[in-house]
């Protein structure tokens, strides 16, 4: 077993976390008040920093640091999370990729510039720094004061030892806070002794309460006037601007705990709540009580004397969150392709030995055979659900590509994703990346309007984007849909005409016509950008789908806009497979490709002679006979099958000797050296150990329709 | 007046009022239910009266059984008067935030202590 180097363990987390720096970023240009997003921004450049300086990146520590600095100044409420930040702090976030990855290619310069420009943005005085300056603890107006005049305070005494048996009763003190305004009373049991070292009468308890109300300081201390004597008392102005405060700076506030424990408690990646418990540095009366604090200064008006069933849920930082972290280890995806690899053999054996224990006698053998059936198809699930990922983090990725090409192209652009909780496989993921970017731009940069003619045409000046991803089956289908001006019919036709791909006057369907959007060097475009309009791109798409076993359909509405539409396959290891007879040879079909089974007869055979079409239910379908594209000598059987497919909304049929039925196909791909051999997408290997070939359906189909063009053209 | 039984697990049973005047009286009670048994179970259910001496006595009662390893639990959740002066003393509050705060491997809370929930 290989060791990791820790700087590839620091890579990888680094980009994991810059892409979470990216979307928070991005995500803060919608909603700049959400302090979750500049606190999870906040918290990626802290991890950067940190396991940088760890890993001995220095240079990434410390200019993380800087943007680090900048950012705490937002998080803190100092400055705003503006525009400008926001694409200071991608530069920042791009420039911190270089100098991770390729640090000879960083340079210096760049990073002193974002560094200034960031430094102008947050550096200036601004004005609620200023006036954070002036007036730290204000008497009588703290920060937290509202615009209704309230302020909250967090008031925490302990009374004389002898109070009560003075006569002092502190629930009716507690009462007296409860009438000031909203309050969150928290009694502190910690001082309490054993019950053998106590006196009845003296009072060990302390209390914590977090109070909102529009009554001045005096008003709280007049509460305390007639026990002052021999107390402990103090009253502190609490921020309701810092709402979202996190409990770890609730707790180094209240003095409960000092900064570095949380610091530490921070980096460990736990929740801190439970961590300071766990480590002894808070008990979980202190916690508690701070996050009383936490949640009376959330909610804005606490929660005290309607009893707990007036308090929601747990708050944030606290500990019920914990059960939310779902553990997950890192595992190199090689491993999980081996892993792949050798369910794909064990399904192979299982599949033998069913043949086997079909032939045989002994009802234990069938019965193990199933179990071991049963038991390989859930490992076989298991193992697929293992690679598959959501296909958000591949949609993550095009939110900075929509966001960088509608600043380039000066277009208003609105990128909506659906689904991305859809999961498919990892590779099918990686190798839709290319594809996807390149239908974005296109839809983009032909698809949409500029603002004027939006505006002509009567729509919102924000054009959208809209990517889709569902499961249908066993397939997944993943749509880019645009609001745009929708696909040019007769522009397509005539270019088509002109380059010869179709004859002049041609009638075609929109889905024939559309598909060839999809031919090597086509392209409408009058004027040719710098993003799309070569001509290049929409054939490299297309194969790139094929090559996932995957199809795309196109609809357009002119002044409407066009939905491309991907079907992929979930997974591209294992396929549910027809295994066909043709001769001696069997070959495997994909189960999604077909359509049914029929049988050719007799006199068909006879009659279609020379001209090779069936007719299913009225429709002429054409049809190609293995055996002689497979040039095979052995006598046909009597009655030929065959086997309609469909790829592409078209259809053939293949003539076989005999349908076998149902095969689990492991897909084992074919040699370099059969790079071109178009026919076959694969291999397989059989129950009884030999191999059967998987058919092309995509080239199977194109074949027969350069046979029924043919025959078209002839007649 | 309290009520102690010598059975293996003792039991306390507190009427009336328990407040800062008869104080000294619950403290001894306590103490001598607590050589006594093990196990002490108090029950608190026929209160009418408490205040925070008492609620404090329990405290102390408690983590003394917690020091010498003896178990000193509640007959039943708290209800009525013992209640509403833990709620406004706030202790209940603690208790309701604490929930899922992880306890000390050797002892429950104090919000299982009062609310019987140390079976979670």
């Amino acid at each position: 077993m290989s060791t990791l180097d820790p700087a590839t363990i620091f890579r990888q987390e680094a980009q994991e976390l810059l892409e979470q720096l990216e979307q928070a970023l991005l995500d803060l240009e919608h909603a700049p008040d959400d302090d979750d997003l500049i606190n999870s921004a906040f918290r990626a450049l802290h991890t950067v920093k940190g396991s940088g300086a760890m890993f001995g990146f220095d240079a990434v520590a410390t200019f993380t640091h800087h943007v680090e600095t900048a950012f705490d100044l937002v998080r803190k409420g100092k400055v705003a999370p503006s525009r400008a930040l926001i694409a200071v702090g991608l530069a920042a976030k791009d420039h911190m990729r270089l100098l991770i990855e390729t640090p000879d290619l960083a340079e210096a310069a760049d990073g002193d510039a974002i560094l200034q420009s960031l430094k102008q943005i947050v550096g200036g005085p601004s004005p609620s720094m200023a006036a954070a300056e002036a007036a730290p603890e204000p008497e009588d107006a703290p920060q937290g004061t509202s615009p209704e005049g309230t302020s909250t305070w967090r008031i925490r005494f302990r009374l004389a030892r002898d109070a009560m048996a003075m006569g002092t009763n502190p629930l009716l003190l507690l009462d007296e806070l409860r009438g000031l305004g909203v309050a969150t009373v928290v009694a502190r049991t910690e001082g309490v002794p054993a019950l053998e070292e106590m006196a009845a009468t003296e009072c060990h308890l302390a209390w914590d309460v977090v109070l909102t109300t529009s009554q001045p300081r005096t008003a709280i201390e007049e509460v305390f006037m007639f026990v002052i004597d021999d107390m402990e008392l103090s009253i502190d102005a609490i921020g309701m601007a810092g709402e979202g405060r996190r409990i770890g700076e609730i707790l180094v506030d209240r003095g409960d705990v000092a900064q570095q424990a949380v610091d530490a408690a921070v980096a460990a990646q736990m929740p801190l709540g439970t961590l300071l418990v766990k480590s002894g540095e808070v008990s979980p009366d202190t916690l508690a009580a701070a996050l009383a604090e936490q949640q009376h200064v959330r909610t804005g008006l606490g929660a005290a004397g309607t009893g707990p069933s007036a308090l929601p849920g747990n708050p944030q930082g606290g500990v019920k969150g914990a059960a939310k972290a779902v553990d997950s280890i890192r595992v190199p995806a090689e491993r999980l392709d081996e892993l792949m690899d050798r369910v794909g053999e064990l399904v192979i054996v299982q599949s033998r030995l069913s043949q086997v224990a079909a032939f045989s006698n002994d009802a234990e053998v069938k019965a193990i055979a199933e179990e071991i059936e049963r038991l390989a198809h859930e490992l076989r699930d298991t193992t697929m659900g293992v690679r598959t990922v959501p296909i958000g983090s591949l949609f993550g990725r095009f939110r900075r590509l929509v966001h960088d090409l509608a600043n380039e192209l000066g277009k208003r652009i609105e990128l909506v994703t659906v689904g991305e909780e859809t999961e498919l496989d990892k590779t099918v993921i990686e190798r839709l990346n290319d594809p996807l970017i390149h239908l974005i731009r296109n839809a983009i940069d032909h698809g949409l309007e500029a603002p004027e003619g939006r505006a002509a045409a009567g729509k919102p000046a924000a054009g959208r984007i809209t990517l889709t991803a569902c499961h249908a089956g066993a397939e997944v289908m993943v749509s880019i849909s645009d609001d745009g001006r929708g696909l040019d019919r007769a522009r397509i036709q005539s270019r088509a005409e002109d380059q010869g791909l179709i004859p002049a006057g041609a009638k075609l369907s929109d889905a024939e016509l559309f598909q060839l959007i999809f031919e090597p060097g086509f392209s409408t475009a009058k004027e040719v950008t710098s993003l799309s309009g070569r001509g290049v791109g929409m054939d490299v798409v297309k194969r790139a789908i094929e090559g996932l076993r995957g199809k795309i359909d196109i609809a357009s509405t002119p002044g409407e806009g066009t939905r491309l539409t991907l079907r992929l396959p979930l997974t591209l290891a294992i396929i549910d497979g027809l295994l066909v007879r043709v001769g001696t040879g069997r070959y495997a079909l994909p189960l999604s490709a077909v359509e049914e089974c029929v049988e050719l007869s007799a006199e068909e055979d006879a009659r279609s002679r020379g001209r090779s079409f069936l007719n299913i239910r009225g429709d002429l379908v054409p049809f190609l006979r293995l055996r002689e594209l497979f040039q095979v000598t052995e006598p046909p059987d009597r009655y030929q099958k065959a086997v309609i497919v469909s790829f592409g909304g078209r259809r053939v049929g293949l003539v076989v000797d005999q349908v076998i039925g149902n095969h689990q196909t492991v897909i084992k791909s074919l040699s370099k050296l059969h790079a071109d051999v178009e026919t076959f997408a694969g291999a397989t290997i059989l129950g009884d150990g030999a191999v059967a070939l998987i058919l092309d359906i995509a080239n199977l189909v194109k074949l027969g329709m350069a046979y029924e063009n043919r025959f078209k053209a002839a007649s | 007046m309290p009520k102690s039984s010598n059975d293996d697990v003792g039991k306390v049973v507190f009427e009336g009022a328990r407040t800062l005047r008869n104080a000294e009286e619950t403290h001894a009670a306590l103490l001598s239910a607590m050589k006594a048994h093990a196990v002490l179970e108090i029950d608190c259910g026929a209160l009418d009266e408490v205040d925070i001496s008492f609620v404090q006595l329990l405290l102390a009662a408690r983590k003394s059984a917690r020091d010498a390893q003896r178990v000193l639990k509640l007959a039943q959740p708290v209800s009525g008067p013992l209640r509403d002066t833990l709620h406004r003393g706030g202790f209940l509050m603690t208790a309701e935030l604490a929930a899922g705060v992880p306890a000390p491997a050797d002892q429950t809370t104090d919000s299982d202590f009062w609310l019987h929930t140390e079976a979670r």
